[in-house]
């Protein structure tokens, strides 16, 4: 069977693009195939850092004739129509075409016949049209910017059954040898069919398939995870060489009194190092060793510079860390006066403040007992730092440890555990599967700082439109739905709402005049987003428990407007999930959705008149309906039990309203009579929408 | 051992028997030697070019008083610049390396992905970081745009990091235990004083303690007399002038943002700015090549 074995060997193909790279040559290669009608056996692809290689299998030495028939023009249709028909045909003789008719109509038919084909020759043809028509999701020129590709290619390989097929790529020529990997040697290699080349890359230091190479590096790590070390790593790090080997070094011990995030950040930042940890107390503790992964074998000379350049990485964090103490989070919080939060909403000072107060405002709500001195104030006053870290040199250079830095300077001071561990955690949740806040302090600033990020950029009326959100509105709003749902916080957005533009536009009115940069100061909010910032929090908690419960059941137990309380809502949800899946519920649906269907047709009257009602059935319905009336007029307390209480004291009404039905005519001939019975079905939807709108779970009206 | 001078040479000697005009150092402050009219303008256009010349190059924010092994505020790049970016610009940049004792086959040299961006120069590249055991000592970048023009053909830009490579072959563990000549000359001996004393001027004079308010004003008239000069100078088509007012404009800006005198959106509104002048000069200097 006839093998196509094709290697496009260029500068590094960066890591991220590998796999696009060969996806994309095999989708396109197929594609061909399949336009050509060619049929083959197998198609694969493989990419590593230098080269993509293709390989087909089970082709045909030569294509067999096809012929396909290219309607044309209708017979009668004007000389014009013809003759362009003939032209695009490149053919000039109006008898070479045939006619056919089809539904009654007769056309011109151009018969296409694609001869016997060596299917040398057609790759020979084909496989520069492929290449260059292949759409990279970001690619580069170089040269005469002839070719768009990932990186610059320096040479390709093509054979067909051991024979160099001749392409020629804009330019670069094919020829019958490759290259092994370039930092063992500059041989050139032959090959006669897949296997061989597979073979002889590896001789030659090159490991062609990315799970082998994967492998290799799992293999020689196994031994580290049998003494229980926790090891992460970027598959990247391993697909940016040929040859991955893998070093281990060791860095000096007393660097290990940074704090954890510091030393990952060290060592897997641009280096692309990674770090063992192990697990002692419960608790994950980095050692002093590092892995890398390189070109070239195991070479003592080489490791002694990766440990040279990590230790280098550290004195440069130390100097960092302790100009930060030096300089220490009381000044920075004064430097952040020269630092803008954002167009409009002030300096990062001004949010510091603003956080401050909200974090209070939440903590009187929540943790009152823990969190509030008799003054009432926060019993730490160290939260107005908690942005202070941003302007300091440790978080310049490594932006990711904003929070880690301010709680380390702290810890230094030995403030207490709580606020070192709030600034820590004060920007959690940041992705979907981050942990939540849990402590209460770390609760009330995380939620401070959502909060004012989200009001603030409303208020400036930035609110996302369509599927952008540029300043990550529907990140800040998802963290502070879980925090409250997974914290259990029986808390009210909208107040809280009203409370931070309050914060807002008081900051406004009293603009220290003190700061030195008055252009900075420029909080240019105007009126109330309250409605706005509400609708936008009410679809992200629909969003966020989507996943948890049907959309129906979500949509009928959101309520009032004045409130919005996600944790409630929640249980409400979950209890009236549990209500559904009783057998009393069915039945009380069914009797709700008999009222429903008869009251598409509604009512003159709206008031009742009691003298109307004489059946018994009708007498019992009404006076089961004024007696709930009466008591959730007298429930005071909106409480989730009552909730689910009050859904029980629904299936009181599923036989009184059967028995209704089955025994009162509602269409009665007498107008008064139907509309008074037809009230006192109104009555009844009310109260039960009082409690839960049911039309939305039954999708009716 | 090659000492920081000779390693110079060797550059020197190897891209001019490849063809290339060395030049010698622009005369003016610059971040990168990107910023060499050689480079930047050059670039752009049809014409073939090969340049080599070494740059001396200031990073106001990298100063350290001297204290750090790595880092320097003042510092030397040696650039390369061909256009058309030859065929075997891989293999030629490996073979300078080569040349200066950083053999391939002996050491672990990796080309990690890193997109070039000038954002005050409007450029965009797109190439690696060259690491040697582990050390970044070049980028390798291949030209896609310059002042927002597209490049045609596309130039190739090889910089070496001299400090980190001369610390690498003489395997010293600070920058100013590097050997200068053979006479035993140190780069400390020769820099120490410079980085001490600037990175007093860049983080500490004038923008702390009596001169704070003097200084302030004196930095708001300096930017405003550089923007209206430039302008004068760009409407009068004098390129040359008007670019070296552009980069003398591009250091002040460094310097502030040192001082920490630059808030975030500050700095957007200049980096923009900035990138507007140096688009009207490639824009006169493409318009003086079709005369």
């Amino acid at each position: 069977m006839t093998e196509l074995l094709l290697e496009i060997y260029g500068e590094e193909i960066p890591p991220s693009f590998q796999y696009e790279g060969k996806e994309k040559i095999k989708e396109a290669f197929t594609t061909f195939l399949n336009e050509k009608k060619i049929i083959y056996n197998e198609i694969n692809s493989f990419a590593t850092a230098r080269r993509f290689v293709i390989v087909i299998n089970g082709l045909p030495i030569n294509t067999s004739e096809s012929r396909e028939l290219i309607r044309g023009p209708i017979t009668s249709a004007d000389q014009n129509a013809i003759e362009g028909f003939l032209r695009s045909k490149k053919i000039s003789d109006i008898s070479k075409l045939k006619k056919k008719t089809l539904n009654t109509k007769e056309y011109f038919f151009f018969e296409k016949i694609l001869p016997k084909t060596p299917i040398k020759e057609i790759f020979n043809i084909g496989i520069p049209e492929i290449l260059s028509n292949i759409k990279w999701s970001k690619s580069m020129v170089w040269v005469s910017r002839k070719i768009k590709w990932i990186r610059p290619i320096k040479h390709i390989f093509c054979i067909l059954n051991k024979e160099n097929i001749l392409i020629n790529f804009e330019g670069i020529e094919s020829s019958n040898y490759f290259y092994g990997n370039y930092q063992y040697g500059n041989t050139k290699l032959k090959c006669n069919s897949f296997n061989e080349y597979e073979d002889k890359l590896k001789e030659n230091y090159v490991v062609l398939k990315e799970d082998v190479r994967m492998r290799r590096i799992q293999k020689l790590l196994s031994k580290y995870k049998a003494k229980n070390y926790e090891i992460i790593f970027d598959k990247s790090t391993i697909n940016s060489v040929e040859f991955p080997s893998l070093y281990i070094g060791s860095f000096d011990k007393s660097y290990l009194k940074l704090p954890a995030s510091f030393l990952v950040s060290v060592i897997s930042g641009k280096q692309n190092y990674f770090s063992f940890t192990k697990k002692s107390n419960n608790q994950n503790k980095i050692e002093n060793i590092f892995g890398y992964i390189s070109n070239k074998k195991e070479d003592k000379v080489i490791k002694k510079d990766f440990e040279k350049v990590l230790n280098s990485r550290f004195l440069d964090t130390i100097y960092f860390l302790n100009s930060d103490i030096k300089i220490g989070l009381e000044q920075y919080y004064n430097q952040l006066e020269d630092l803008i939060y954002f167009e409009g909403l002030g300096n990062l000072r001004q949010k510091s403040e603003r956080i401050n107060n909200l974090s209070r405002f939440i903590a009187k709500k929540l943790f009152s007992k823990i969190l509030i001195n008799n003054n009432g104030d926060l019993k730490f006053n160290e939260i107005k730092y908690a942005k202070a870290d941003l302007v300091s040199n440790l978080v310049q250079e490594f932006p990711e440890l904003q929070g880690d830095v301010g709680s380390h300077l702290l810890e230094l001071k030995k403030s207490s555990k709580e606020v070192c561990k709030a600034f820590k955690e004060q920007y959690l949740p940041n992705t979907s599967v981050d942990n939540c806040p849990k402590e209460p302090l770390s609760i009330c600033l995380s939620i401070a700082d959502k909060i004012d990020h989200l009001v603030g950029i409303f208020l400036i009326g930035k609110k996302p439109t369509g599927s952008k959100d540029p300043y990550a509105l529907r990140r800040s709003a998802f963290g502070l739905i879980r925090i409250i749902i997974e914290n259990k916080l029986n808390i009210d957005l909208n107040s809280m709402i009203s409370f931070t533009e309050k914060v807002y536009f008081d900051q406004k009115n009293n603009l220290n005049k003190n700061f030195v940069h008055q252009n900075l100061n420029t909080l240019n909010i105007t009126e109330s987003k309250k409605l706005e910032i509400n609708e936008f929090l009410s679809q992200r908690l629909a969003y966020y428990l989507k996943d948890k419960f049907s959309q129906e059941k979500i949509y009928s137990i959101f309520d009032s407007k004045d409130e919005l309380r996600p944790y409630y809502i929640f249980q409400k949800a979950q209890k009236l999930e549990d209500y559904l899946s009783q057998r009393d519920s069915q039945n009380f649906l069914k009797a709700y959705k008999r009222i429903s269907s008869i009251l598409i047709e509604s009512p003159e009257n709206t008031k009742i008149k009691e003298s109307l009602i004489k059946k018994k059935e009708e007498i019992i319905l009404y006076r089961k309906m004024l007696e709930t009336q009466n008591l959730l007029r007298n429930q005071t307390e909106k409480g989730i039990s009552q909730f689910s209480e009050n859904l029980i004291l629904l299936n009181k009404f599923s036989s009184p309203i059967d028995n209704f039905f089955d025994n009162v005519q509602v269409n009665s001939s007498d107008q008064k009579l139907k509309d008074n019975r037809l009230n006192i079905l109104l009555m009844c939807k009310k109260i039960f929408q009082q409690i839960c709108n049911f039309s939305k779970i039954l999708n009716t009206k | 051992m090659l000492t920081f001078q000779e390693l110079i040479f060797k550059l020197q000697n190897f891209w001019s028997n490849q063809g290339c005009i060395l030049l010698q150092p622009y005369d003016l402050n610059m971040g990168a030697a990107t910023f060499h009219p050689a480079t930047s303008l050059k670039s752009l256009g049809p014409d073939p070019w090969k340049v080599a010349y070494l740059q001396p190059c200031r990073r106001p924010t990298d100063g350290r008083y001297g204290e750090n092994p790595n880092r320097l505020q003042h510092y030397f790049q040696f650039q390369v610049l061909i256009k058309p970016s030859p065929k075997n610009a891989q293999d030629l940049f490996l073979d300078s390396l080569k040349n200066i004792s950083i053999d391939f086959h002996k050491h672990d040299i990796k080309f990690l992905e890193d997109n070039w961006e000038s954002p005050t120069l409007g450029a965009a590249g797109l190439g690696w970081e060259v690491q040697c055991n582990g050390t970044e000592i070049s980028q390798f970048t291949y030209f896609q745009q310059m002042g927002g023009y597209e490049c045609n053909p596309v130039s190739v830009e090889f910089t070496y990091g001299l400090e980190r490579i001369a610390t690498f072959i003489q395997k010293v563990d600070s920058l100013y235990d590097i050997i200068w000549n053979k006479h035993g000359v140190t780069y400390g001996d020769l820099y120490l004083n410079n980085e001490r004393e600037f990175s007093k001027f860049n983080f500490e004079y004038g923008w702390v303690g009596d001169q704070k308010e003097d200084y302030s004003n004196f930095l708001f008239e300096a930017e405003n007399a550089y923007k209206k000069n430039i302008t004068q100078l760009l409407d009068q088509k004098l390129l040359y002038p008007a670019y070296e007012e552009c980069l003398r404009y591009t250091h002040f800006f460094n310097q502030r943002d040192a001082g920490g005198e630059i808030s975030v959106s500050k700095r957007q509104s200049d980096i923009l700015e900035i990138r507007s002048f140096f688009k009207k000069c490639c824009q006169l200097y493409l318009e003086s090549l079709k005369k």
